[in-house]
C-alpha cells in the first residue's frame, strides 16, 4: 500500500478545526452565480409593473385633461412597489432549502453555509434598497414622473428624505428576507410540519397580543406610543425579529439533514 | 496502512426503521470499494453519515481521522452527489461547473470541460429539464473533476445508455490511476463494474454482510458442471451455495477449491467455471432465485 501512503486519499496534512473564510464566500459566491433570479429577472418584473403604471397614470392624465393634482395623492399609497420584498423573501426561503441541499453535497458545513447566505442576503437586501432609494428620489425630483404617479415615494416609507428612506425600506428587506431565512429552515428540518406549526404559532401570539390590548385597553396607548416612535422608530423596531430570527435560523438548520 | 474511513458501531435510526445497523467498517486510502446492496439497503444513508450529511444515532465515524459532521477541513476533501441530487431551481450544468472550483480545491475545468464534450451534456439547458441520464452526467462529471481525495459515486450510472457508462468506467479507471484516490462506488449493476472493484462491502437492510477484497471474493466460489453422479461424487459434503441442474447435467456452485481440487475435478471430467460477482453476492446475501434481479 505504499501508493495509498502518498495518495491525496491519505492526506496526512493534520485536521484542524477552523472556519474557512474562503468557503463562507464560496457560498456568498454561490448564490450569485446565476445573477438571473438575484438581479436580472426582478429588474425586468420592476420595469414592467413601472411601464403599466405609468401608462395607467398617463391615461388617467390624459382622461382628466391633466389635473395631477388628486392622483398624486391617490398613487401614494400604491403597493406596486412590493413585488420586490416578496421577491427577497422567496429567494431567502429558496436558499435554505434547494441551495443548502446543493451546498452541503458540495462539502460545505451547515455554519459555512448559513454564514455565507446571510452575507448574501445582506448584499442583494442592501443593493436593493439602494436602487429602491435611488429611483424614489428620481420620482420627486421629477414630479411623479412627470404625471404626478407614486411608485416608490409611496406613504409607507415616510418623508423623511431620501437617505432615511432608503435605509426604512433596507429594514423592511432585512425583515422579510429573515421570514423568509426562518420559513426556509423551518420547512429544511421539519418539512410543510414545521412551517404550518410556526405561522399557527405566531397567529396565536398575535392574537393573545390584539386580546390583551383590548381587554387592558390600551389600544390609545399602543397607537400614541407607535406615533411617538415616527417612522424612524418603527422602521427601527423591526430589527427586533431579525435579531430574533438569524440565530433561530441557525439552530434550525444546525440539525437539518439534506434528505430528498 | 492509512484508514480514510473508520466506522465502529455505526447505527442510524428512524423513527421505526432502522437504516444503519451496527456497522464496522474501515476503508483504506487510495481504493476503489464497490457498496453493493438492494434498493433501500442502507447504501445512500451510509454515504450520508460518511459526509456529515446525516447525523449518526450511535457509534463513532471518522473520516480523515475525525468526525465529518461540520468539519470544513474534512468536508472540503469529499465529493458526494446523490443520486436524488437536488439543485438550486434557477441551475443550469454551468453554474454548477462554475461554482465547482470554489468549493474543490483539486477542481481540474479543463478535465470537467473535456467530460462536459464527450458527455454530450447540453450545459446551457435548465437542470429540471434534463434527462435522467444527462443529470446523472452532471454528477459524474462533478465526482471525476473534483478529484476529492474521497468520492462517493452513488448509482452513477442511472439512465445513462451504455456508451455513457463505458466511458464513465474508462474514464474512472484512467484517472485514478494518475490521480490516486479513495473511491466508493455505489451500483447495482455489479457485474459492469466488477473490474473496477478493489474491495466489496455488501450492505444488506443496514448490516454490512461482506467486506471483502474483490480478488479474493471471487476466487471464494466455483460453479461445478458435469452429469449428475460424477458432480454429486465430487461435491461431497461440501456446502452448496446454488444447485441448477438440465436433465443428466448439473451445476453446483461450492466454495473456495484448492489447487489439488481443482485438478481433481478436471480428472474426473467436470467442468470449473468461475462465478460472477454478481451472482456470488445475491447467493452469499442468502437471496432466492427469485430475487436475483437486484433491480
Amino acid at each position: 500500500m505504499n501508493a495509498a501512503a502518498t495518495a491525496p486519499g491519505s492526506l496526512d496534512a493534520p485536521l484542524t478545526r477552523s472556519t474557512s473564510s474562503s468557503r463562507i464566500l464560496a457560498v456568498f459566491r454561490l448564490h450569485f452565480v446565476n445573477p438571473m433570479i438575484v438581479a436580472w429577472m426582478p429588474l425586468m418584473i420592476y420595469s414592467f409593473i413601472f411601464l403599466v403604471n405609468w401608462l395607467i397614470w398617463l391615461v388617467v392624465a390624459l382622461a382628466s385633461d391633466g389635473k395631477t393634482a388628486g392622483m398624486s395623492q391617490g398613487t401614494s399609497w400604491s403597493g406596486a412597489s412590493l413585488f420586490i420584498f416578496v421577491w427577497l423573501l422567496v429567494i431567502a426561503v429558496q436558499a435554505m432549502n434547494r441551495t443548502f441541499h446543493f451546498a452541503l453535497g458540495f462539502g460545505t458545513t451547515r455554519r459555512d453555509y448559513y454564514l455565507g447566505t446571510l452575507a448574501a442576503l445582506v448584499l442583494l437586501a442592501a443593493g436593493w434598497s439602494v436602487i429602491f432609494g435611488i429611483l424614489a428620489a428620481i420620482e420627486e425630483a421629477t414630479g411623479g414622473w412627470g404625471l404626478g404617479g407614486h411608485m416608490f415615494a409611496a406613504v409607507y416609507f415616510g418623508d423623511d428624505g431620501a437617505f432615511a428612506r432608503t435605509w426604512y425600506v433596507f429594514l423592511l428587506m432585512l425583515f422579510f428576507a429573515s421570514i423568509g431565512l426562518i420559513a426556509g429552515s423551518l420547512f429544511v428540518r421539519w418539512k410543510s410540519i414545521g412551517l404550518i406549526g410556526f405561522f399557527a404559532v405566531i397567529t396565536l401570539l398575535i392574537l393573545a397580543a390584539g386580546t390583551i390590548i383590548a381587554f387592558t385597553q390600551s389600544w390609545p396607548a399602543v397607537g400614541s406610543f407607535l406615533e411617538s416612535l415616527g417612522f424612524a422608530g418603527i422602521y427601527a423596531l423591526l430589527l427586533i425579529p431579525v435579531v430574533i430570527a438569524v440565530p433561530l435560523g441557525y439552530l434550525l438548520l444546525r440539525r437539518a439533514t439534506a434528505r430528498s | 496502512m492509512t484508514a480514510v474511513v473508520n466506522l465502529e458501531h455505526v447505527s442510524k435510526r428512524y423513527r421505526s426503521v432502522t437504516a444503519v445497523d451496527d456497522v464496522s467498517l474501515r476503508l483504506e486510502g487510495g481504493k476503489v470499494y464497490g457498496l453493493l446492496g438492494r434498493n433501500g439497503a442502507g447504501k445512500t444513508t451510509l454515504m450520508s453519515l460518511l459526509t456529515g450529511q446525516e447525523f449518526a444515532t450511535s457509534g463513532t465515524i471518522e473520516v480523515f481521522g475525525a468526525s465529518p459532521v461540520e468539519h470544513a477541513d474534512v468536508l472540503q476533501r469529499i465529493c458526494f452527489i446523490r443520486e436524488s441530487q437536488r439543485y438550486p431551481d434557477d441551475f443550469k450544468p454551468l453554474h454548477v461547473f462554475r461554482a465547482a472550483p470554489w468549493f474543490f480545491p483539486n477542481w481540474d475545468a479543463a478535465y470537467a470541460e473535456q467530460l462536459i464534450g464527450e458527455f454530450r451534456l447540453p450545459i446551457k439547458r435548465a437542470i429540471k429539464k434534463l434527462s435522467r441520464g444527462q443529470l446523472s452526467a452532471v454528477g459524474v462529471i462533478v465526482g471525476l473533476a473534483s478529484r476529492a481525495p474521497l468520492t462517493f459515486f452513488d448509482e452513477p450510472y442511472l439512465g445513462l445508455d451504455a456508451v455513457a457508462r463505458q466511458l464513465f468506467y474508462d474514464r474512472l479507471l484512467a484517472d485514478i490511476a494518475e490521480h490516486p484516490r479513495t473511491v466508493v462506488l455505489s451500483t447495482h449493476l455489479i457485474d459492469e463494474v466488477s473490474d473496477l472493484l478493489e474491495h466489496v462491502l455488501v450492505i444488506d437492510q443496514g448490516r454490512l454482510v461482506v467486506d471483502q477484497d474483490a480478488e479474493e471474493l471471487r476466487g471464494s466460489a466455483t460453479t461445478v458442471v458435469g452429469p449428475v453422479p460424477a458432480v454429486d461424487a465430487f461435491v461431497g459434503g461440501r456446502e452448496v451455495l446454488h444447485r441448477d441442474g438440465i436433465g443428466g447435467l448439473t451445476s453446483v456452485t461450492i466454495g473456495r477449491l484448492t489447487p489439488a481440487e481443482r485438478t481433481e475435478a478436471i480428472t474426473a471430467g467436470l467442468e470449473l467455471a468461475p462465478v460472477s460477482l454478481q451472482q456470488l453476492v445475491v447467493r452469499l446475501t442468502g437471496a432466492t432465485e427469485k430475487d436475483q434481479e437486484l433491480r
